[in-house]
């Protein structure tokens, strides 16, 4: 198949003639609709006669000089409005809507000639971590059919780990980029807070919120990552900073480099499994030259509830915008999960209570980011599992509130914090269920934890 | 709690029956005590983050740019009237009590 090449590969061959932008949208839609079927990724796919003809189009007017992006297929998570096709945020309440205008990011992607085949299924509003909480067909894993693909942005993890697109655009306020890409195999990239415009992204937690890609490899996130970041007249927390390189400093010399294990991480308060996977990943780094330093960070034992605090508190604000009057159905439509996040922000931020709850959030939010400065003196990046558990089986989360949001315990810190994170797969179970580790920086430092990804990724393949 | 249930969906605007109020009754119990674990840190001298950008005031010149249509802003209204959006009434009919 193809679209297993990497992203580099595939500009490669368009320039040299070898294949044409048709073959490659075309197995790419044929592929979707196909697995659809059985993995249920997509919310909404395109017609295959209109990306055969935009496909046809971009052959004509290629030349070695277009974008590598040109004439790669590409999915998003359904919570960027699209002009092209509806949009869900998995949600009954947004059924049948259609967006008057497109988001920047998947502006961005199709000006440098990428085409979009499809819309992919996440747990609504971005509420879970196994995408099951959604009002269309779950998503299915595509290593093992039985167990779920993780969440929130599952369509988006599983249509890249089944070879449909070449990347997908998911989303990530609490780990819903990590998570899916970690339970299916492939790399996840959490951005800066702000390095990505959201202008057009249906908003979870408005501080946390952040846009990014999942693919097969560190240096296809690279690529997608130069194209979509940057300042965005529409989007006022987007960053000023330029934007790197990413693509140029890949193969970068790693070696002295310091790796920093929280030991509050690394406990044996989890799937034994994933820990062994990640404990010999990071041996594999160290026998690349990096150095590793145990870090003492006791405020990570309150992630979950300083994340939810506020989480829950920023959503119930956010969803109540979904009145049925402008756009959308009604309240009515709201799945338990969301029910009970928007009843936990709402009794947060409630007369009486809002000192005690949602503010005492904010300043413990204080406290992790002042934890992770400190840590940040002593190491270059963060090394975690992705998720404290393998895949569950469909319904093990859904019917567990408690145990639903511990799945995100490894994940929620980086949103807090505002730092930027990627999921790589280190492994698999003996049960052949992927095994992720997350790599995190400081604020702005995407190159330095792509970097280390991609010679990892490059010195095990 | 039971009545904390219901005022909580009242306030957001959601609808609740009464037969599933003990189910959040029950889950929302253990969510607040798991959000509990909070008290525990010593926050008083502790200023609030509320945002982790570094920009501040980004403001633009005052010029008008090209915007949705009156057509395309209404498009996904379920109910308009000349051009506006119908929303249902908040005032009662002065005859009506």
């Amino acid at each position: 198949m193809l679209l297993e090449l990497s992203i580099d590969e595939l500009a490669a061959r368009l320039r040299k003639k070898e294949i044409t932008i048709e073959q490659l949208v075309s197995e790419s839609i044929d592929a979707s609709l196909q697995e659809n079927e059985k993995l249920n990724c997509y919310i909404s796919l395109r017609n295959k006669k209109d990306v055969l003809k935009e496909a046809r189009q971009k052959d004509l007017e290629f030349s070695v000089d277009k974008p590598k992006l040109y004439g790669i297929p590409f999915s998003v998570k359904d919570s960027y409005v699209t002009k092209e096709l509806p949009t869900t945020s998995g949600s009954a309440v947004l059924q049948n809507y259609h967006s008057p205008y497109t988001a920047t990011v998947v502006k961005k992607l199709q000006a440098a000639g990428a085409i979009l085949i499809g819309k992919n299924s996440q747990d609504s509003w971005g509420h879970g971590g196994s995408s099951e909480n959604t009002d269309f067909a779950v998503v299915k894993n595509p290593n093992n059919l039985k167990h779920i693909a993780g969440g929130s942005s599952g369509g988006s993890a599983a249509a890249v780990a089944a070879h449909l697109v070449s990347f997908s655009i998911g989303e990530d306020t609490g780990g819903s980029i990590r998570n899916p890409a970690s339970m299916c195999g492939v790399s996840g990239l959490k951005v800066t807070y702000g390095r990505v415009s959201r202008y057009g992204t249906i908003a979870y937690a408005s501080s946390l919120d952040t846009v990014g890609p999942i693919a097969n490899s560190a240096a296809d996130l690279a690529l997608v990552l130069e194209t979509i970041a940057g300042a965005d007249p529409k989007d006022s927390s987007s960053s000023q900073r330029p934007v790197d390189t990413y693509t140029k400093t890949l193969t970068q010399q790693i070696s002295g480099k310091k790796i920093g294990l929280p030991k509050q991480f690394f406990g044996d308060n989890y799937n034994p499994e994933v820990r062994a996977s990640v404990l010999a990943a990071v041996e594999k780094l160290r026998s690349l030259g990096l150095e590793t330093v145990e870090l003492d960070m006791p405020v990570l034992d309150y992630a979950i509830p300083i994340y939810y605090m506020i989480a829950a508190s920023e959503t119930s604000s956010n969803l109540a915008r979904y009145d049925g009057i402008r756009f959308g159905t009604g309240r009515d439509k709201f799945l338990p999960e969301s029910t009970r996040r928007i009843m936990l922000g709402t009794y947060a931020l409630s007369a009486g209570y809002a000192d005690e709850l949602y503010k005492n959030g904010q300043r413990a939010r204080t406290l992790l980011i002042n934890s992770y400065e400190k840590a940040f003196k002593n190491c270059d990046v963060i090394i975690t599992p992705t998720s404290p558990s393998l895949a569950q089986k469909f319904g093990e989360l859904l019917t567990n509130p408690i145990e639903n949001m511990l799945a995100d315990l490894f994940t929620v810190t980086c949103n807090l914090v505002g730092i930027p994170s990627i999921a790589i797969p280190v492994g698999r179970s003996k049960d052949n269920l992927s095994i992720g580790m997350q790599i995190m920086g400081k604020k702005f430092a995407e190159s330095s934890i792509l970097n280390i990804a991609h010679i990892y990724q490059t010195t095990t393949q | 709690m039971k009545n904390l249930i219901q005022h909580l969906a009242q306030l957001a605007a959601l609808e609740i029956s009464d037969s599933e109020v003990p189910k959040y009754q029950a889950q929302l119990t253990d969510i607040f005590e798991h959000m509990d674990q909070i008290k525990q840190l010593d926050l008083a001298a502790i200023a609030e983050t509320f945002r982790t950008t570094e920009e501040e005031n980004v403001l633009r010149d005052d010029i008008v740019t090209p915007s949705l249509s009156q057509a395309e802003a209404l498009q996904n209204a379920s109910l308009t009237h000349d051009g506006f959006f119908v929303v249902p009434s908040v005032m009662k009919d002065k005859d009506a009590t």
